[in-house]
């Protein structure tokens, strides 16, 4: 038991930041592209987890511990996005708000 | 980039939690083979091998618990060749709980962290 | 369920402690019966264990560590021992030497086996309890 070492359970700051390209210009541009990756991601997750709790119920010997885990990181990886929606729909509408 | 929230701990800490799960049905079957002429206990290690080679993306699919089975050797074997010495498996079972339940606590308070992270709400 | 592996097991191990207590019970209740249905004297009567395999054993997934089962009671066999000749004239089953047949059983062995068995089962229940637990402290996960 002593093999396995856990890392801090502190949370690391989330960087979407990282996949979005640096230019304002194209910002736009870069933060859709991320987040469609995004949302990509999240259902690749979210059928995992469908699928796996699917296994389970009808009985199938499937893994407990890889179902709930991934029932769960498919809960926070949609929070994500939906965050992320939030905060673009923020965005568009404070433009929009803007006198032009 | 979702990935990239998940690799590292909450992988490592489920693979945790596969192992202990592997662990604990070793040493209830040797619980339930402590009278059993012959029988060998068996104990279960961490695989880093296995462990590494599993931790893929979203798509990897449900990878194998990353342990391996060893012969317990807790001690000699009795006339009749069994080999299960009933306290160490006490023991161990008892070690495995705990482990358990302290990998789940981690898991949980990390999975709580990044859900508060994401919300801005603490 | 995977979960449900190691609470099998550890049923098994309760089912075959139970049944060994049974037969030692037999054994104590039956240990100066002369004469059976069968004719002569009760046998002494034992347990035979056997390590068992998990259920889905042919279909085995992952890396065996829990492929396997618990145990299982391959059967219960009569002593070949030599019955005890002792003098007794006025039993009833007495052969014309005053000599009679009495069952091989040997109550302190009974006993022994009984508290071997009585700690076995509690070690067995014990499993049981640990892996609903943990089975439960996983599940804690999604709440």
């Amino acid at each position: 038991m002593a093999d396995l070492t856990v890392g801090p359970a502190v949370p690391r700051p989330i960087t979407p930041g990282g996949t979005l390209r640096a230019a304002p210009a194209s910002g736009a541009a870069g933060f859709a592209e991320a987040f469609s990756r995004a949302l990509g991601e999240v259902n690749t997750l979210q059928v995992r987890a469908e699928e796996s709790a699917r296994a389970l119920a009808s009985g199938k010997a499937g893994d407990t511990v890889d179902t709930v885990v991934s029932i769960e990181k498919a809960n926070i990886a949609f929070q994500l996005t939906l965050q992320m929606r939030n905060k673009l729909l923020e965005a568009y509408q404070e433009i929009m708000r803007m006198q032009v | 980039m979702l990935s990239r929230l998940f690799e590292g701990t909450v992988d490592r800490l489920s693979q945790g939690l596969a192992f202990a799960r592997e662990r604990q049905a070793v040493v209830a079957r040797n619980i339930a083979n402590a009278e059993t002429p012959g029988y060998q206990a068996q104990d279960v290690v961490f695989d880093d091998l296995l462990a590494s080679a599993s931790s893929g993306g979203p798509r990897a699919p449900a990878a194998a618990a990353p342990s391996r089975q060893i012969p317990a050797r807790d001690g000699l074997a009795r006339s009749d060749g069994n080999d299960v010495h009933l306290d160490r498996q006490m023991a161990r079972l008892a070690e495995t709980q705990i482990y358990q339940q302290a990998l789940v606590q981690i898991l949980s308070s990390h999975f709580t962290a990044l859900k508060q992270a994401i919300s801005g709400r603490v | 369920m995977d979960l449900f592996r190691a609470l099998d097991i550890s049923a098994s191990g309760l089912s075959a402690q139970r049944k060994r207590m049974e037969v030692i019970g037999e054994n104590l209740a039956n240990s100066e019966t002369a004469r059976t249905a069968g004719g002569g004297p009760y046998r002494r009567k034992t347990v035979l264990l056997q390590a068992a395999e998990g259920p889905g054993f042919a279909a085995a997934l992952g890396n065996g560590a829990a492929r396997e089962g618990g145990v299982q009671v391959a059967g219960v066999v009569e002593s070949a021992d030599p019955p005890r000749r002792v003098h007794r004239p006025d039993h009833p089953q007495a052969g014309p030497d005053g000599f009679v047949s009495l069952p091989n059983v040997n109550p302190m062995t009974e006993m022994v086996d009984m508290l071997a068995t009585t700690r076995a089962y509690e070690a067995n229940a014990t499993a049981f309890q640990a892996a609903k637990s943990m089975g439960i402290k996983l599940l804690e996960l999604l709440r």
